[in-house]
C-alpha cells in the first residue's frame, strides 16, 4: 500500500471517529458477548475440574452395610485400578449451634497422610491432633459455630457415642470446603429432621469403630482426565463394573467374617449349653442315686431299729437271767447259811431241800445233786466229804456269780452298743432329712436349669436368625461422583449455560455484522468522489479496496480484542457469581481461550472486511468520471400507500412525508427493522426464557401436584410398618388425606423404539389420585381422571416420543399401554397409571407402594410431621411440596441471573444498533435536514421530522421482533431444556410488553441523544455543493 | 430608515491562533421592494453576510435591522421564527427534498407558515402548473430551481434571499430564473437579495452592494435597471 494512501486511511479513522468507534463497539459487544457466554460453560467446567483435581476428589466411594476391614482394603488395592485408597469412618451426629438450635452434622475421619479428597481450607488449619475439628464453611455462614470454639457432639438418639467416637468435645481449628460437596446440599440422614446441615473432619484416632465405614478410591487412569469428558465417563463405567464385582465379592467376605465372629460366640454358647445339659443329666443322676441311697439308708435305719429292739429285748432277757442268778446266789447263800446255822436239823434240811426243790431243782440238776449231797449228807460223813460238798456248792455259787457278772457285763456292753446304735440311728435320720432337702433342692435346680437351657437355646436360635437376617440383605455400595449431592447438576448447569450460549451470541454476531455492513456501505458511499479521484490518479482497485479493508480491520481487530478481554474476564465471572450462590466452587478460572478468540477475530474481520468489499463493489467497477460526478440523488417515488387514495388523502402532510421517506431507502429500512427486531427478539427471548424457567416450579407444585407432602417409604418394611407410618402421620393431626402409591423410574418407549426416562406413578387406588395430583390439559384446562385402563403421560413425553392420546407406549418391551391423555407436567416425565395397567405392563416387580402422598390441613406444621416421621424406621424421607422444588428453584434462580446478563447485553446491543443506524440516517440526510432548518423548522420540528421515521421503524422492528422472538424463544427454551424438564412453553403477555417497552425505551434514549446531534447540524451545510 | 440595514456588523472566526474577520464592519441598506445584488469574489465574505441576513448565523458585533427589528439580537427561537415567517431562501443547488413532489416540496414550507400562499398557485406562478406532481428527479435544473423559488415565495416572505441562484444552471436557464426573480420583485413588490459572484448581472439590480475583503467596498444604485433579457455574459 502506498504511503499516502495509508496515511489517508489513518486520517479517515481520525476524521470519522464516531463511525470507527461504532464499528469497534459493535464488534466488541458482539465478540465479547459471544466469547464470554460461550466460554462461561467451559470455564465453569474447567474451574470445577481444576478444583476437583487439586483437591483430588475420589472417583469412587464405597460404603458397606457391614463395614469394611483391612482385607477389603487390601483386596481393593489388589484390583490395581486405584492409585490411592483411603478407608475411613463417618458418623451422622448432632450438636448444638451457637444459637441453641440442634444441627445435624456428618463427621468424617481425617488422615493427613491421605492425599484423596483433600479439604479446601478457607480459614484456619486442618486438625493435627485428636480432639480438633475442621468444619464446613456452611456452618459458619449460619453462625452455627465459631473458630476456636468447642463443639459438643452427641448422637441424638439411642446410639452410643462411644461406639463411634472416643470423645464428644472438639475444638474448631478451621473451616473450608470438601470437594465432594459440590453444592450447598449436604444430603440426608436418618436422624433428626433428616437433613444434614454440614460436615466436619476429626482425626482418625478419635474414631472408635471396629471396621471402616467408607472407602474412597482414586482411579489411576482417571488422574488428570477432565471429569466432564467422555473419556472420564468411559473410565468410570469400566471401573464401576470392576468395583461392583469387587463389592459383590467383598460383601461375601464381610458376611463370612461376621458370621465367623458371630459363630464363635454362638458356638461358645452352644458348648456351654451342652455342658449345662450334661451337668443337668449328672445332677439328675446324682439325685436318683441319692434317692436310692436314701432308700437304702432308710432301710438300714429300719433294720437298725429292729436290731436295737432285739438287743433291748436280749438285754431284758439278760437282765432277767442276771437277776435270776443274783437271786439264786443270794438264796443259795441264805440257804447255805441257814443250813449251817441249823445244821443238825435234818428235817429242816429236808424242808429246805423241798424248798430248794421248788426253787431250783427244776432248774438245775447239778445244783440239786450238789445241794442234796450237801444237805442230805448226814453229818456223819466226815467233814471231809462235807467240805467237799460245800466246796462244790460254793463253786457253783461262784459260778453263778460269775455268770451274773458276765451277764451284767454283757448287758452293759449291749446297752452301750444299743446307745451307739441309737446315736447312729438318729444321725442317720438327720442325714436322711438333709439328703431329702438336698434332693428337693437339686430337683428345683434341675428344673431351673432346664428353663435356662430352654432360654439359652432360644437365644442361640434368635442370634442365628438375626445374623442371617443381617447378612441376608447386606450390600456394599459403589458410588461414583454423580452420587455426591448435586455433583451431576453442576455439569448439567454448565451444559445449560452452553445451550443458551449457543443461540444468543450467534444472533449477536449477526446483528453486529448487519450494523457493520450498513456502516461500511455508508462510508464507501460518502467517499465516492475520493474513490473516483484515486482511480483517476491511477491507483489499483486493490489499493483502494485495501483502504476500506484496513479501516474495517483497524476497527474490528482492536474491537475484538477489547470485546474478548472484557468478555472472557467478566461474563464467565458473572455467571460464576450467579452459580456461586448454589455451588461450592471456590474460584473461577477464566483463561483467554485462543480458539474462541481466533474464531471471533476471524468472524469479525470477515464480517467487516466483506461488508467493505460488498459496499464498495459498485464503486469499484464504475469509471472515475462516473464517480467524480455527484451520485444522482435517489429518485423520489410514489409508494404503494398513495394508490390507496382514501387513506392517503386523509393523512397529514408530515405523515405522508414520513411514509415516503421510510420507503425510499428500503435497504436501510430493512436493516433497521431487522436490527431492532433482533434486539426485541433477544429481549423477548430473555424474558420469555426467564418466565419459562422460573414459573415451572410454581406451576408443577402449585397447579399439578396438589399434595403437600410425600413420604418415601423403606420398601424393606412390611405392611404393618407401612400402616404405622400412616398412623404416625395421623397422630400428628396435621394430615387430612393419604394415598399409597408406587413411584419408580422406567424407560418408556414408543412403537418405533425411541425411549425416554420416565417416572411412573401408580396410586394404590386410582380413583383417589385426583385429590393429590391435578391432571389436566395445559391449554384447555380440561381435567383428566385416571381410569383403570389407559395411562396419562406428561406433555414432555408426548413431545419426545411423539405419542398422543390414543397411541401406545410400552416399558421394557412389555405389554403396550394405551395413552388416555396428555397432561400438563413440567418436572420429570411422569406417567400416571392404574395398578391394573401396571400389572399388565409386565414390570419385573409386583406392585408395592413406596410412597405416601399426603394432604395437610395445616401447612405451618411441616416440622411436626417431619420430626414424627423421621423417627419411624420405615420412612426414608419426607418431602414437602412447599420446598419440593428446591432443587429446581435453585436452578431457576441461577438461570434467571444468566438471563439478566442476556437482557443487559441485548439492551446494549439494541442501543448500539439504534444509535448507529440513526446516526447513519442523519449523516445521509444532513443536507435535507439543514435545508428544512433554513426553511424555518424549529428544533423540535426538525427532530419530529426524523423521529416520526424512527418511531415507525422502531414500531415495525419491535413488531417484527416480537414475532421473531416467539420463534427464537421457543428454540432457546427447547435447547436449554433438559430431558427431565419441560419449561413452560407459553410466553405470557408481560414478556411481550417488557421486550417492547425496553426496545422503545432504548429508542427513546437514542432519540434523545439524537436531538442534540440534530441541533448541532450547521445550516450552512445546505449551501455547500453536493459531494 | 431602510427596510434592511447592516450597521457595523462584525463576524469573526477563530482559526487556531488567528482570528479571521469574515465580516469586518459591514454597512449597507436595502429599501423595501428593491432588487438588490450582493456581489463579490469567492471568499470576499458575501456568504457570511447572507447567513447573517438569513438568520442562519449570528453576528459578533453591530446591528442587522430587518423591517425595524434587530435580527442580531434574536434568540435561537426568534431566529427560527424569523426564517420561518420572514425569509424565503433560494439555494444554489435547489435543496429540494428528493422524496417529495414539486407541490409537496412547496407544501413543506407552507405547512409551517401562518400566512402561506396556496402551493399549486405559486407553482403556477413560477410556470410549473403542469408539473406539480413530479419528483425533483423528473425535473430539469431550471425547473427544480423554480420549485425552490416557489417554495420560498409560498411563505410570502419579507425577504427573498437567493444564494447564487444560477450557479448550477446553464446560461439560458439561469437567465430565465433571474427573470423570474426580477419579475417577482417587480410584480409583487418583493424585496429580493441575490448573492452572486457574477458581475455581469449587476445592471439588472436596483442596488448593487459590492463586497471585498469582508467589507462593503461600494454600493451602487441603478436609476434604471435593465431587463435580464438585455444582459449577456
Amino acid at each position: 500500500m502506498k504511503k499516502m494512501l495509508f496515511r489517508n486511511t489513518l486520517r479517515s479513522v481520525k476524521n470519522t471517529k464516531s463511525r470507527f468507534i461504532a464499528i469497534m463497539a459493535i464488534i466488541a459487544i458482539g465478540s465479547g458477548f459471544f466469547a464470554g457466554v460461550k466460554s462461561a460453560g467451559p470455564d465453569m467446567k474447567l474451574s470445577a475440574a481444576d478444583y476437583l483435581h487439586k483437591q483430588a476428589l475420589d472417583d469412587f466411594h464405597i460404603v458397606s452395610e457391614l463395614g469394611m476391614d483391612d482385607e477389603d482394603v487390601a483386596a481393593a488395592e489388589k484390583l490395581g485400578i486405584a492409585d490411592e485408597i483411603y478407608a475411613g469412618y463417618s458418623a451422622d451426629l448432632m450438636f448444638s449451634a451457637l444459637d441453641g438450635a440442634e444441627k445435624i452434622i456428618k463427621v468424617y475421619s481425617y488422615n493427613p497422610d491421605s492425599g484423596i479428597s483433600k479439604p479446601y481450607i478457607t480459614e484456619g488449619r486442618l486438625p493435627e491432633k485428636a480432639g480438633e475439628i475442621f468444619i464446613d464453611e456452611k456452618l459458619f455462614s449460619n453462625a452455627v459455630a465459631e473458630m476456636g470454639g468447642t463443639m459438643s457432639l452427641h448422637t441424638g438418639d439411642d446410639r452410643e457415642l462411644e461406639d463411634m467416637l472416643n470423645s464428644s468435645g472438639y475444638t474448631v481449628v478451621g473451616k473450608g470446603l470438601l470437594p465432594r460437596y459440590v453444592s450447598f446440599e449436604r444430603g440426608t440422614t436418618t436422624i433428626g429432621n433428616g437433613s444434614i446441615d454440614g460436615w466436619a473432619l476429626v482425626p482418625e484416632e478419635n474414631f472408635t469403630y471396629e471396621v471402616y465405614t467408607d472407602m474412597y478410591l482414586s482411579i489411576a487412569e482417571a488422574d488428570g482426565v477432565d471429569p466432564y469428558s467422555d473419556e472420564y465417563e468411559d473410565i468410570i463405567s469400566r471401573s464401576t463394573d470392576i468395583l461392583e464385582a469387587f463389592a459383590e465379592k467383598q460383601i461375601e467376605h464381610r458376611k463370612s467374617v461376621i458370621t465367623d465372629e458371630a459363630y464363635v460366640e454362638i458356638n461358645d454358647a452352644k458348648a456351654e449349653l451342652e455342658d449345662g445339659k450334661k451337668e443337668l443329666a449328672d445332677a439328675e443322676k446324682k439325685i436318683e442315686d441319692g434317692k436310692k441311697e436314701l432308700a437304702d439308708a432308710e432301710k438300714e435305719i429300719a433294720d437298725g431299729k429292729a436290731q436295737i429292739e432285739d438287743g433291748e429285748s436280749q438285754i431284758f432277757d439278760a437282765m432277767e437271767a442276771f437277776e435270776g442268778c443274783v437271786r439264786t446266789e443270794q438264796r443259795l447263800k441264805q440257804i447255805i447259811s441257814d443250813y449251817e446255822t441249823n445244821a443238825a436239823d435234818s428235817n429242816e434240811a429236808n424242808e429246805r431241800i423241798d424248798e430248794l426243790n421248788e426253787e431250783f431243782f427244776t432248774v438245775d440238776e447239778t445244783l440239786k445233786q450238789l445241794l442234796t449231797g450237801y444237805i442230805m449228807m448226814p453229818a456223819a460223813y466226815d467233814d471231809g466229804t462235807k467240805v467237799m460238798a460245800k466246796q462244790g456248792i460254793d463253786q457253783y455259787i461262784t459260778a453263778i456269780h460269775e455268770q451274773a457278772d458276765e451277764i451284767s457285763l454283757q448287758i452293759s456292753e449291749a446297752q452301750e452298743e444299743i446307745d451307739n446304735a441309737k446315736q447312729e440311728l438318729s444321725d442317720g435320720e438327720k442325714e436322711i432329712a438333709d439328703a431329702k432337702q438336698e434332693i428337693a433342692d437339686g430337683e428345683k435346680e434341675v428344673a431351673d436349669a432346664k428353663v435356662e437351657i430352654a432360654d439359652a437355646e432360644k437365644e442361640i436360635a434368635d442370634a442365628e436368625a438375626e445374623l442371617a437376617e443381617e447378612l441376608d440383605g447386606a450390600e456394599m455400595y459403589v458410588f461414583d461422583r454423580d452420587m455426591y449431592p448435586a455433583y451431576a447438576n453442576y455439569a448439567e448447569d454448565c451444559e445449560r449455560v452452553d445451550a443458551i450460549a449457543a443461540v444468543f451470541p450467534i444472533f449477536f454476531i449477526l446483528v453486529a455484522a448487519l450494523v457493520c455492513c450498513t456502516t461500511m456501505t455508508r462510508m464507501v458511499e460518502e467517499q465516492r468522489t475520493q474513490i473516483g479521484t484515486l482511480k483517476a490518479l491511477g491507483y489499483s482497485r486493490f489499493s483502494i479496496i485495501g483502504q476500506y479493508i484496513i479501516y474495517a480491520l483497524a476497527a474490528s481487530i482492536p474491537g475484538t480484542l477489547i470485546g474478548l478481554l472484557i468478555g472472557f474476564n467478566t461474563i464467565p465471572a458473572i455467571i460464576y457469581e450467579c452459580y456461586h450462590a448454589m455451588y461450592n466452587q471456590p474460584y473461577i478460572i477464566a483463561p483467554f481461550r485462543w480458539d474462541y478468540a481466533i474464531g471471533c477475530a476471524v468472524a469479525a474481520c470477515l464480517c467487516t472486511g466483506l461488508s467493505a468489499l460488498f459496499a464498495s463493489r459498485q464503486e469499484l467497477v464504475s469509471v472515475p468520471a462516473q464517480l467524480m460526478r455527484p451520485k444522482p440523488p435517489k429518485e423520489g417515488k410514489r409508494i404503494l400507500l398513495e394508490r390507496i387514495t382514501f387513506i392517503w388523502k386523509h393523512l397529514k402532510f408530515t405523515t405522508k412525508v414520513t411514509f415516503r421517506n421510510l420507503f425510499r431507502y428500503k435497504a436501510r429500512l430493512l436493516m433497521t427493522v431487522i436490527g431492532i427486531a433482533g434486539c426485541t427478539a433477544l429481549l423477548l427471548t430473555g424474558y420469555g426464557l426467564q418466565y419459562s424457567v422460573t414459573s415451572i416450579v410454581d406451576k408443577q407444585y402449585g397447579e399439578v401436584f396438589q399434595y403437600d407432602s410425600m413420604v418415601i417409604l423403606d420398601t424393606n418394611a412390611d405392611d404393618e410398618a407401612y400402616a404405622s407410618v400412616v398412623q404416625d402421620s395421623l397422630d400428628t393431626g396435621v394430615i387430612s388425606e393419604q394415598l399409597f402409591a408406587l413411584q419408580e423410574t422406567h424407560d418408556a418407549a414408543n412403537s418405533s423404539g425411541e425411549d425416554v426416562e420416565t417416572y411412573i406413578l401408580v396410586p394404590e387406588n386410582y380413583a383417589e389420585l385426583d385429590k393429590f395430583i391435578d391432571l389436566h390439559n395445559r391449554v384447555s384446562g380440561e381435567t383428566y381422571e385416571l381410569g383403570e385402563s389407559g395411562v396419562i403421560i406428561g406433555e414432555k413425553i408426548s413431545r419426545m416420543l411423539g405419542v398422543q392420546a390414543g397411541d401406545e407406549i410400552h416399558f421394557n418391551e412389555g405389554h403396550p399401554l394405551r395413552v388416555a391423555s396428555v397432561c400438563e407436567n413440567y418436572t420429570f416425565n411422569y406417567v400416571f397409571m392404574s395398578r391394573a395397567d401396571y400389572e399388565k405392563a409386565g414390570f419385573e416387580d409386583e406392585f408395592r407402594s413406596n410412597i405416601i402422598l399426603q394432604n395437610m390441613n395445616d401447612l405451618s406444621k411441616e416440622d411436626v410431621l417431619s420430626t414424627k416421621l423421621v423417627g419411624n424406621e420405615s420412612v426414608l424421607t419426607v418431602q414437602f411440596s412447599s420446598n419440593g422444588g428446591d432443587k429446581f428453584r435453585d436452578l431457576v434462580s441461577s438461570l434467571s441471573m444468566i438471563i439478566v446478563v442476556v437482557i443487559v447485553a441485548a439492551g446494549a446491543l439494541a442501543f448500539v444498533v439504534l444509535f448507529n443506524l440513526s446516526n447513519i440516517n442523519i449523516n445521509e440526510r444532513v443536507r435535507e435536514l439543514a435545508t428544512i432548518k433554513v426553511l424555518g423548522f424549529y428544533d423540535g420540528e426538525v427532530a419530529a421530522y426524523v423521529y416520526r421515521e424512527n418511531v415507525l421503524l422502531t414500531l415495525m422492528g419491535t413488531g417484527a421482533g416480537l414475532v421473531l422472538g416467539i420463534f427464537l424463544e421457543k428454540f432457546v427454551v427447547h435447547t436449554a431444556e433438559v430431558d427431565s424438564v419441560m419449561f413452560a412453553p407459553e410466553i405470557p403477555l408481560y414478556c411481550f410488553l417488557a421486550a417492547a417497552a425496553l426496545t422503545v425505551l432504548f429508542a427513546v434514549v437514542v432519540n434523545i441523544t439524537l436531538y442534540f446531534r440534530l441541533k448541532k447540524i450547521d445550516m450552512a451545510t445546505s449551501l455547500k455543493a453536493i459531494e | 430608515m431602510a427596510y434592511v440595514e447592516f450597521r457595523d456588523v462584525y463576524k469573526r472566526y477563530q482559526m487556531g491562533e488567528v482570528t479571521i474577520a469574515a465580516s469586518d464592519g459591514v454597512n449597507f441598506e436595502i429599501e423595501k421592494g428593491e432588487f438588490a445584488v450582493i456581489v463579490g469574489a469567492s471568499g470576499a465574505g458575501k456568504t457570511t453576510v447572507l447567513n447573517m441576513l438569513g438568520g442562519m448565523d449570528t453576528c459578533d458585533e453591530g446591528k442587522i435591522l430587518v423591517d425595524g427589528k434587530d435580527v442580531a439580537k434574536f434568540s435561537t427561537k426568534e431566529m427560527t421564527r424569523y426564517r420561518r415567517q420572514d425569509i424565503g431562501f433560494v439555494f444554489q443547488f435547489y435543496n429540494l427534498v428528493q422524496n417529495l413532489t414539486a407541490k409537496e416540496n412547496v407544501e413543506l414550507a407552507t405547512e409551517i407558515c401562518s400566512d402561506a400562499v396556496d402551493a399549486e398557485e405559486v407553482l403556477r406562478q413560477v410556470g410549473l402548473g403542469e408539473r406539480i406532481n413530479n419528483f425533483p428527479a423528473q425535473l430539469s435544473g431550471g425547473e427544480q430551481q423554480r420549485v425552490s423559488i416557489a417554495r420560498a415565495l409560498a411563505k410570502s416572505p419579507k425577504l427573498l434571499l437567493c444564494d447564487e441562484p444560477t450557479g448550477a444552471l446553464d446560461y439560458n436557464t439561469g437567465k430565465t430564473i433571474l427573470k423570474l426573480l426580477q419579475d417577482t420583485c417587480r410584480e409583487k413588490g418583493m424585496t429580493v437579495v441575490v448573492i452572486t459572484h457574477n458581475q455581469a448581472i449587476t445592471p439588472m439590480a436596483d442596488r448593487v452592494i459590492k463586497i471585498k475583503n469582508s467589507k462593503v467596498s461600494r454600493v451602487t444604485l441603478n436609476e434604471n435597471p435593465v431587463s435580464v433579457d438585455t444582459i449577456e455574459w
